[in-house]
């Protein structure tokens, strides 16, 4: 059946709806910020290097139909730990990022094979369930951190232990690991640092993400998340596959975190993975993706423009307003009305597309 | 069945011995270069008017250290190569130049009499206790909404 130019391009305006809000918002925001395009452009390039990976985790619990995962953050907590261990043991450089690696990925890959087995008991309601168990975690992960470390779990650093004796102070420094892969290899482009070390390590999981989806173990995830009750009578093992699914979404959102946290230099020890999860999601929502259907393109897309917001919005407030807290404002209102306008967007497109399937076999007939 | 076991327990393996490997090369110590007199036993080496340090494969400024005087740098791993210069007088001209290969002694608070060093003491890297004041005093984390910072 053909479409007529008015549907075609009311789908587009449907499908991409978040983007094109964020790109008028910006078009808007950006003169009244008077930042110079040299400065956005080097804080994008910044900040695609920083948050790309993370947001790039999100992909793959999407391909098998789980939705967003906001089950990162159990990554990102596991990350964490690996993070306090070797500042603790004072482990510098990209040897250090690696160690913290490779202690945090046990516990990464725990974590997602516990988050998987309860997302299979909740099958449907995947996002909800995933937000609380984020909740849950957190108060585990605070429980771990503020008592068990120095108590249980030997702390030498007086730096890193609180006065009293035990628990992981609010803040946590990086300093021995701030922009070692950042700074592995980078070079500048008119006056832009380009961290291509950071890029690298970006695109060698975009090519991961692209062969892993070709692979049979990819298929399958595709066809768990199509149907999982074709799949099933078809052979392929559905709740295993969804387990692997959030397994690899988590082991890799507690490398992004360490990547994230690496740029910054500075851990807020009990709030960092929190934001992660959000900010992350928000991100690839905002780059036109949906609960069903997320593109690597959608990724950069996601991070660029809702980044670009993030920087102007406090300036345009303050020259708009006069008061920079209401740009501030605007940012957190920001991160959770995208989430929320890419979720009722998704209802309602899905609605429309039944409407137009039911359309369009009315006409075969 | 068994060869899987096998090659599991290969893999692990690798990763702990790939562990200790970035544990030892990645390891931060912080080394106090030393330009003061010193007595070590009965012998008491001066110190020197104006030396210039430096590591091999360390980034950033060598230290220059007057006589008298004390500098700290962090270094990653146990074994270095120190580069010590002696300066002229007029702080510009090298007048002496000499490398010794090191292996950090100790996890903490490692001295390096530079001093003892040149004149061939094999104590010369000696330990103190460093009184490293923990940062300011803060409690435990204050409850907050979660969700509420900016992204960085």
């Amino acid at each position: 059946m053909k479409y007529t130019l008015r549907e075609q391009i009311s789908h587009f305006l449907v499908q991409y709806a978040v983007p094109i809000i964020f790109v008028l918002l910006s078009v808007f925001a950006i003169p009244l910020s008077r930042f110079s395009t040299q400065y956005l452009v080097q804080e994008m390039v910044a900040r695609l290097a920083r948050d790309s990976f993370l947001v790039l985790s999100l992909l793959i619990p999407i391909m098998a139909g789980m939705g967003l995962n906001f089950g990162m953050v159990l990554g990102a907590m596991a990350g964490e730990i690996g993070l306090i261990f070797i500042t603790d043991w004072n482990v510098m450089g990209i040897q250090g990022m690696l160690l913290a690696m490779i202690i945090s990925t046990p516990l990464a890959i725990f974590l997602g094979w516990m988050c998987g087995v309860i997302l299979n008991k909740a099958k449907g309601r995947e996002m909800v369930t995933s937000f609380i168990l984020g909740f849950f975690m957190n108060g585990v992960y605070q429980l771990v951190v503020l008592y068990g470390f120095g108590n249980i779990i030997p702390i030498k650093n007086p730096a890193l232990v609180l006065s009293r004796g035990f628990g992981i102070r609010n803040v946590t420094n990086l300093a021995g690991i701030r922009h070692c892969l950042d700074d592995l290899f980078s070079f500048n482009v008119m006056g832009i640092t380009i961290p291509a070390a950071t890029f690298l390590v970006i695109g060698a999981f975009c090519l991961f993400i692209t062969w892993f989806s070709r692979t049979k173990l990819g298929q399958d995830m595709r066809a768990v998340g199509q149907d999982q009750e074709v799949s099933d009578s078809t052979g392929i093992p559905v709740e295993r596959t969804r387990i692997i699914s959030i397994v690899i979404s988590t082991v890799l959102a507690c490398y992004g975190q360490i990547i994230f946290l690496q740029n910054i230099g500075t851990m807020n020890t009990y709030n960092s993975h929190e934001q992660a999860g959000m900010f992350a999601i928000a991100s690839l929502l905002v780059g036109g993706a949906s609960v069903s259907r997320a593109t690597i393109p959608n990724v950069f897309l996601g991070v660029i423009l809702f980044h670009l917001m993030f920087v102007v919005s406090p300036m345009a407030g303050k020259y708009l307003i006069g008061e920079a807290q209401l740009g501030e404002f605007f940012r957190v209102f920001v991160s959770y009305g995208v989430i929320a306008i890419a979720l009722v967007l998704y209802s309602w497109r899905r609605h429309k597309e039944r409407e137009r399937a039911r359309r369009s076999l009315r006409g075969a007939a | 069945m068994k060869r899987q076991y096998v090659i599991d327990a290969l893999i692990v393996l690798a990763l702990v011995a790939f562990s200790v490997f970035l544990y030892q090369s990645g390891k931060g110590y912080t080394l106090i270069f030393d330009n003061r007199d010193i007595t070590i036993g009965d012998t008491s080496y001066p110190a020197l008017p104006y030396i210039r340090v430096s590591l091999g494969g360390v980034s950033g400024r060598p230290l220059e250290i007057m006589g008298g005087d004390r500098d700290m740098m962090t270094v990653m791993g146990r074994k270095h190569v120190l580069k010590v210069e002696i300066l002229s007088d007029d702080e510009e001209t090298v007048t002496a130049t000499s490398e010794h290969r090191f292996v950090i002694r100790y996890d903490g608070g490692n001295l390096l009499s530079i001093p003892a060093l040149l004149s061939g003491d094999a104590e010369w890297n000696r330990r103190i206790e460093l009184n490293v004041a923990p940062p300011k005093e803060d409690e435990a984390p204050k409850e907050e909404m979660p969700g509420t910072g900016n992204p960085k």
